[in-house]
């Protein structure tokens, strides 16, 4: 097998090349990566090692991370397939943390399957189309084969398998037992060697107080006020009457302390605000950026029952009125953070502004806008939990994080949409019902994908048993004639009631799987002519 | 109990300050011991409600804490334990409520609300305390540490808390807020709201049957029941139900709702709500004639004896009869 660490000695060799060529370069390509990353399915899996310049070579079991190292094939042609196969588990890693090999050994099964039909006959644009529909059923079929997971036993046997990590397991599932889907989590590097977790009330932004002065307790180095108003703005408070001016409305409305958000305060403001009887200080906005300083702003307002003074709305200081104020129980702020602790806004109010961010969630297909949606509906849920890895070394501390990480996005699409039975054995319950279709589909083209489907969901299985050194075509009759939810324990060796044995996969996870591999599978299927350009001539010296 | 189950009610004691909550210990000795909580704080009486005697007042001469709910331990009969919520403060006995101690709760003082304690308070230690504005403050150690555990509570002014009968196995608990009711099943680490519908509460009064009903009480809007462990609400639609539902007692074969000037009874498949008892209170409405809380040592039952103290002070024994 070709190194599949650097560029290679070969040249590419520049001109157009198209079918047969093609096809076979692209088998080639797809199956080297998938051979990559096959031995890492199943709980029996194994370590994959790339080899590094110098020293030891690296011990990988994640399909993810082995694709990164990962540059080129050296032969050129392949490239193209590799380069499809290492999208189909980049993919599926940005969607879901996990299920890349998985979805890797569908995507081959699958080009495999479906470069044969071609070679029969079959329109490739047609066969694509029929594919996203077989897709889309199976899609279906997971999902109302998903069963809701919930407290902290079920969440921890899970983190298990997923970290394999007894000590972090167990902490995983009660951070995401209290949490929830939703809840905020960090993970951060401990000293020392033991792991541990500790939870936080209430919710905190970037964007510390404006001055150091503000800071009375010296032994914590924050400031923290009680049954306190807040004034939400992005002002520019130069000048001290306006500051008076606050702070008297802030008496009117019968607060005993108050927190000033401003986008600036002057040396003069701050010191109207010090010299003040009235207990208060001040923060920079939160957030980094306008459009995250402003819906800190819509949340800070919804939370505390406040109104928010904006300059771009032409708001000033002196249109602020008693009733302009939100008010907390506790606000702290520090250098770099500022904090709330029970919002005193309309609960209300707040329960659908949460429902509104959670159905953004749902609707979310920018990676990064679904990030900022959740990291502010965390927020507002009233709390955050962190999680603190130790280890001997640096790192296995990064390994633990790397997993713990990884651990806690799955088990969060797991409270969202449940799980489904593990070991492969959800994919081939969908098979049946697309065996049953093909019997009376309409069409060849329908025909060859559901059949191309059918073989392309048993790749999973036959991976997992094979890696636990068993022969895949006798134990998945087996598990054919055991019925529907039977599967191969490979710890056990046993084919067993998947459910009823605690072996589950995580129904975001198989679903995305197989909706990105089949995707591209149907695309990579239409490419009919590669184009290899002329490598541009390099030099390492300026040209005369 | 039928449908036919009538209260006769005799006045007993009357006590000088506001009541805010009553009750009795649970067949301690079969000599009750009824706590009342009260502005002035604590008071204790083992005669039937004839006569109390001020138990605690404050650590502070001078300044009265106001006491405003009690919570009796499961196993008081062996441990002499009860909790009460205060202003700023959790009060805990463990003689039989003869002697208290204040332990100290997170800042800002809460005004503790109500109490639940864990049906296996024996093994777990487990008791939540809801708040006017603070939330649900939990102990995992008997009472001697506290901490608020409000994740996924987004209404923090708790009126009313309920553990499931199966708590031991399902850790559930329900909390009654302001605005709605919201459910934990990991023993109130954390919370997310049920389908209770909102233009119905606030919710003042929980409890949980053994099969998993849960009913909630409210201020304006009557007797709200769930079969389905808070997915759907069917509402009372006596006509009759007008005032709050502060409290409400499950017994076998049937349950008790305690409004302000009435005690409400309803038999056990059909639910169906109808007075007991009416005019408890002076009769015009009067507030400080409402019920405070009613206290049963020896179970609800046929000729079971109860005791009701107004939050004027007069304490009422009622005897229930059946008659067929």
């Amino acid at each position: 097998m070709s190194s599949l660490n650097g560029n290679g000695n070969g040249r590419q060799r520049p001109g157009v090349r198209g079918q047969p060529e093609v096809g076979q370069a692209l088998w080639r390509g797809v199956s080297q990566i998938a051979a990559a990353v096959r031995p890492t399915l199943g709980p029996t899996s194994r370590l994959v090692a790339v080899s590094r310049p110098s020293g030891a070579p690296e011990l990988l079991d994640s399909g993810a991370t082995i694709v990164r190292r990962l540059i080129a094939l050296p032969e050129h042609d392949a490239n193209v397939g590799a380069m499809l196969a290492r999208a189909v588990i980049w993919q599926t890693h940005e969607a879901v943390a996990d299920g890349t090999a998985t979805a890797a050994v569908i995507f081959e099964q699958a080009v495999a399957s479906g470069l044969r039909a071609l070679a029969a006959g079959a329109d490739p644009w047609t066969l694509r189309r029929q594919l996203e529909c077989v897709s889309a059923r199976i899609d279906a079929e997971l999902a109302a084969m998903a069963r809701p997971v919930a407290g902290k036993a079920r969440l921890t046997r899970l983190a298990l398998l997923l970290c394999h990590d007894p000590e972090l397991a167990p902490l995983i599932g009660e951070i995401l037992d209290v949490v929830g889907p939703d809840g905020q989590v960090e993970i951060h590097a401990a000293p020392g060697r033991r792991c541990g977790r500790d939870y936080a009330e209430g919710m905190h932004w970037p964007g510390g107080v404006v001055s150091p002065q503000f800071i009375t307790d010296q032994a914590s180095r924050r400031v923290a006020l009680t049954d306190c108003g807040i004034l939400i703005s992005d002002l520019d408070l130069s000048d001290p009457t306006e500051i008076r001016l606050i702070l008297d409305q802030a008496r009117a409305a019968g607060l005993g302390a108050l927190v000033i958000t401003a986008q600036r305060l002057s040396d003069a403001a701050i010191g109207a605000l010090l010299t003040d009887p009235l207990p208060a200080f001040a923060v920079t906005l939160p957030g980094a950026g306008e459009t995250a300083r402003m819906v800190a702003q819509q949340d800070l307002a919804v939370l505390t029952g406040g109104q928010v003074f904006s300059r771009a709305a032409g708001d000033t200081a002196r249109q602020i009125t008693p009733s302009s104020f939100g008010q907390a129980r506790i606000a702290w702020a520090d250098r770099d953070l500022f904090g709330l602790i029970g919002g005193k806004g309309d609960p209300r109010a707040l329960r659908r502004h949460i429902a509104g961010l959670r159905a953004a969630l749902a609707d979310g297909r920018d990676r990064e806008s679904v990030a900022r949606v959740r990291e502010r509906l965390s927020k507002l849920l009233g709390g955050s939990a962190t999680l603190h890895i130790g280890g001997a070394t640096a790192t296995e501390i990064e390994t633990r994080k790397e997993n713990a990480t990884r651990a806690v996005t799955v088990l969060r699409g797991i409270l969202i949409d449940g799980v489904v039975p593990g070991a492969g054995g959800a994919y081939l319950a969908c098979r049946r019902s697309l065996l049953a279709a093909t019997s009376v589909a309409t069409t060849e083209a329908e025909r060859t994908a559901l059949q191309l489907a059918i073989a392309a969901l048993e790749a999973p299985a036959r991976a997992i048993i094979a890696n636990a050194s068993h022969e895949p075509a006798a134990i998945l009759a087996r598990c054919e004639r055991a019925g529907p939810g039977f599967g191969f324990d490979t710890v056990t060796g046993q084919v067993v009631d998947l459910a009823a044995a605690g072996l589950h996969d995580s129904a975001a996870v198989a679903r995305a799987a197989v909706r990105i591999a089949l995707t591209a599978a149907g695309q990579a299927l239409t490419i009919d002519t590669v184009v290899s350009p002329r490598s541009p001539a390099t030099a390492t010296t300026p040209l005369a | 109990m039928t449908a036919a189950t009538t209260m006769t009610q005799e006045p007993v004691g009357t006590a000088p300050d506001v009541v805010h909550a009553f009750a009795a210990s649970p067949r301690y000795a079969d000599e009750p011991i009824y706590l009342s909580a009260r502005d002035s704080g604590l008071w204790r009486s083992d005669d039937g409600g004839l006569s109390f005697d001020h138990v605690y007042a404050s650590p502070v001469p001078g300044r009265p804490v106001t006491a405003t709910c009690i919570a009796f331990a499961p196993n008081f009969a062996s441990s002499g334990i009860v909790f009460a919520g205060a202003a700023g403060a959790m009060l805990r006995s463990h003689d039989a409520g003869r002697r208290w101690r204040a332990i100290a709760l997170p800042a800002p003082p809460p005004l503790v609300t109500c109490l639940t304690i864990s049906p296996d308070y024996d093994e777990d230690g487990v008791i939540l305390a809801g708040t006017l504005e603070d939330g649900v403050l939990r102990s995992d150690d008997r009472g001697e540490r506290w901490r608020r555990w409000n994740f996924g509570l987004l209404d923090l002014t708790v009126y009313c808390l309920a553990a499931s009968p199966g708590y031991a196995t399902n850790e559930t608990l329900l909390a009654g807020t302001e605005t709605t009711l919201f459910r934990s099943e990991n023993g109130g680490r954390s919370w997310r709201e049920t389908a209770f519908p909102e233009s119905a509460a606030p919710v003042l009064a929980l409890a949980i049957g053994h099969d998993d009903t849960i009913w909630a009480g409210t201020e304006h809007h009557g007797i709200w029941q769930s079969s389905d462990h808070g997915a759907t609400w069917r509402g009372s639609d006596q006509g009759f139900i007008t005032g709050a539902v502060n409290e409400l007692v499950l017994a076998e074969g049937f349950s008790l709702a305690v409004l302000p000037d009435m005690i409400l009874v309803a038999g056990h498949p059909e639910w169906d709500w109808r007075p007991a008892l009416t005019g408890l209170g002076d009769g015009g409405g009067c507030p400080r004639g409402a019920i405070a809380g009613l206290a049963a040592p020896s179970g609800i039952g046929p000729d079971a004896t109860l005791l009701v103290q107004q939050r004027d002070g007069l304490v009422r024994r009622l005897r229930i009869s059946d008659q067929d």
